[in-house]
């Protein structure tokens, strides 16, 4: 068997992944599988500010899952900003380090959201809440979270509306006005 | 609409040298602009550049030319060099690094030199290269930028003057810069890091010594895709660009586990995104409008301490026993010129032993350094030489350095079955050897190599006829691709003799129309030696 990475091996991933696997209770038998399917399917899971969505393959049929995640509100993000403030150089890898964590934590704030608040929605038909595609879509943001932790830190700032970033030096072709191609703005 | 504002964006270019309100015009080219005159798409096919972007990149572009006219360059740079050396000011002046990964052909050295040649700083320059390149180096800074005065830094009586000219650059070595004080405690302008792999393991002494080198901006050079091992990315963007990536140990989390372990596309694609500001690569298929069909290049080797000495002692030996005259003179003479050419190639085959060993020949390091990065690149190479043995020994020395199975040998002595075997495969097999050696002579006609983009001459024939033809198996009609074509020579002897004869185009009339060797027989004795004696350093 070939080693899997290790799931949660940043400390924003990690707070992730106990959401997705609380240390105490019976754990999910469902989990193995989930996990599975998330390390198969991490490309195709896309964050954008406070939503997630992903495309699951479950055996033959495709799901197609939405959460959103609640922001948070307006006195925490002042407080997370202000913690942010001294780490700035660090950001343009998309890496936040793992003792801004601690002392996010120690503000009494939480980056993780447990699956029931989330608001999920999934095309399966179980009734089963959280479903497993949506637990493999958490995993999945595990695993996205781990490469560029600077992802759980956008998808709980309210009016991220901005989300990654955008290049100013490029122009997406969806943004293009087929119409003034040829003639510019009138 | 389009053609009007890149109109207008020229006159502007051209009046700014006289009004100073260039960026309002600018802005105002860039607000009329329609999306047709911008409409460069990026690398997925997803976007197209803003005009903003562009109009700077043009300025920057005309700018980068200006200055390299002032600085008194002596090439006409490609548009992608021009570029590339405005990419490269803008992190020097930044007082940033980068690192340029051009693959190899696309001439990374000329745009670095222009790079020096266009800053007028306070403190030296430095350039850090494997030993088999220090005279090219200097070579070329040279030919391409004449204002710039060159120091060799190496050898025993090396030594930095204390007062150094204005624009002076130091070309050295990197067993230097591991181990030389004066080298590591001074301060320098650019330091630029050519063959950068050398600094592919963080753990290292000479990377080490390269980070910590007091710089204004560190540049690194390298061929091979650097890009597919994230390792030695890591390191080298550690000395150009410390922090870049973040710390190693996180960087291992984010990136090297997740992209080795399940090739995550996500992280590649986040990784390419960090990496996209420090790191400049362009393939001859990124740049094919740009290139000719075909560029040639003389590679300067140097000798190595064993060479040197088995060369003065070979001419030595032959002299003080005496050349004779008549016929018996001639056959002398040619037997000194192939035992000096043997030399050159490697002090193995002078001495009849079974290997080519790395560390001994100038020119066979310089070989595998250049086809290495061929075959890292997923290119194929024909290797010319003269002689059977050196074919035969190249064979297995480029297999084991290169670690590739086995690299065949076309010569004269093989059946007409088994060439054209060897041929077929190389043009037409997948897992064929990417390098095919052939004897000069065993390739003459009706031998279609197309398949090949780099041709390396390893020894000279002296007869450009000849080579020409050799040449030509690669540079057929069906060669799509751009091809470069490497003539190796080792400086200071019988080699850069007539080399340069066939470049100046002077000096004795048959050195450069017919066999250059039979002139050499006719010469006297005192002539000869001059044209035969080893020169090192001009």
């Amino acid at each position: 068997m070939t080693a899997r990475p290790k799931l949660g091996a940043t400390a924003w991933g990690y707070a992730w992944l106990r959401t997705v696997e609380p240390t105490a209770g019976r754990p999910d038998p469902r989990l193995p599988r989930a996990r599975a399917i998330a390390h198969r399917q991490e490309s195709a899971l896309a964050v954008d500010a406070s939503t997630i969505t992903a495309t699951i393959a479950d055996g033959r049929r495709e799901h197609s899952v939405r959460l959103r995640v609640p922001p948070w509100t307006d006195a925490e993000a002042a407080t997370a900003e202000a913690l942010l403030a001294s780490e700035r150089e660090h950001l343009t890898t998309g890496d936040i380090p793992d003792h801004v964590h601690r002392r996010l934590t120690a503000a009494g704030l939480t980056v993780a959201v447990p699956p029931d608040e989330i608001e999920a929605i999934c095309t399966c038909r179980t009734r089963e809440a959280p479903c497993m595609h949506v637990l493999a879509t958490l995993y999945g943001l595990v695993l996205s979270v781990d490469e560029r932790p600077l992802t759980a830190w956008e998808l709980r700032m309210p009016h991220a509306a901005s989300g990654r970033r955008r290049d100013p030096d490029w122009l997406a072709l969806s943004e293009l006005e087929p119409g003034t191609f040829f003639t510019g703005p009138a | 609409m389009s053609a009007r504002a890149w109109r207008q964006a020229s006159r502007i270019v051209l009046r700014s040298a006289r009004s100073g309100s260039e960026e309002d015009a600018f802005a105002a080219v860039v607000a009329a602009m329609p999306p047709a005159g911008h409409a460069v798409l990026n690398a997925d096919e997803s976007a197209i550049a803003a005009p903003g972007a562009l109009v700077r990149e043009y300025a920057r572009a005309l700018s980068t030319l200006k200055a390299l006219r002032a600085a008194n360059v002596t090439a006409t740079l490609r548009p992608y060099q021009v570029h590339g050396v405005s990419w490269l000011l803008q992190k020097v002046d930044a007082g940033q690094g980068g690192v340029l990964a051009d693959e190899m052909g696309l001439g990374k050295t000329l745009q670095v030199i222009a790079v020096l040649a266009t800053r007028q700083p306070q403190s030296l320059q430095l350039v850090v290269c494997p030993t088999s390149l220090l005279a090219n180096w200097r070579r070329e800074i040279q030919h391409f930028a004449p204002g710039l005065n060159v120091l060799e830094y190496h050898g025993p009586d090396r030594r930095l003057p204390a007062r150094p000219e204005p624009r002076t650059v130091v070309v050295t070595s990197y067993a230097l810069l591991r181990s030389d004080e004066a080298v590591r405690s001074r301060h320098w302008d650019v330091a630029v890091f050519d063959e950068a792999q050398q600094l592919k393991n963080t753990d290292t002494q000479v990377t080490r010594a390269a980070s910590a080198l007091p710089s204004t901006s560190r540049i690194a050079l390298t061929g091979t895709p650097v890009e597919n091992d994230l390792d030695e990315l890591w390191s080298i963007l550690s000395v150009t660009n410390p922090g870049a990536l973040g710390a190693r140990g996180r960087f291992r989390q984010r990136f090297v586990n997740p992209i080795r372990q399940r090739r995550s596309a996500s992280a590649a694609a986040t990784l390419a995104t960090v990496v996209a500001p420090h790191l400049l690569r362009r393939r001859k298929a990124d740049v094919a409008q740009d290139l000719p069909p075909r560029i040639d290049a003389t590679v300067v080797c140097t000798l190595s301490p064993e060479q040197v000495a088995l060369y003065r002692e070979a001419v030595e030996r032959a002299f003080s026993a005496g050349l004779g005259s008549g016929f018996g003179r001639s056959g002398r003479v040619l037997a000194l010129l192939t035992e000096l050419k043997q030399i050159c190639n490697h002090p193995a085959l002078e001495a009849g032993e079974p290997a080519l060993e790395p560390g001994r020949s100038g020119k066979f390091d310089r070989t595998c350094e250049m086809l290495g990065e061929v075959v890292a690149d997923g290119e194929r190479a024909l290797v010319f030489t003269q002689y059977r043995r050196t074919g035969e020994l190249l064979s297995s020395g480029l297999a084991s350095a290169l670690r590739i199975d086995a690299v065949p040998f076309l010569h004269g002595g093989l059946a007409p079955a088994q060439r054209d075997e060897l041929i077929r495969a190389f043009q037409e097999d997948d897992h064929a050897s990417p390098l095919l050696i052939l004897s000069l002579r065993a390739a003459g006609f009706g031998l279609n190599l197309t398949r090949a983009s780099n041709v390396v001459h390893f020894d000279r024939w002296w007869n450009p006829a000849v080579e020409e033809q050799a040449t030509a198996r690669a540079h057929r009609i069906g060669q799509r691709r751009t091809l470069n074509v490497y003539k190796l020579v080792t400086e200071g002897t019988v080699e850069d003799y007539i080399d340069r004869m066939h470049q100046e185009k002077q000096g004795l009339a048959e050195l450069i129309s017919g066999d250059p060797t039979a002139a050499l027989t006719k010469l006297p004795d005192r002539e000869l030696r001059e044209v035969l004696d080893l020169r090192m350093r001009p």
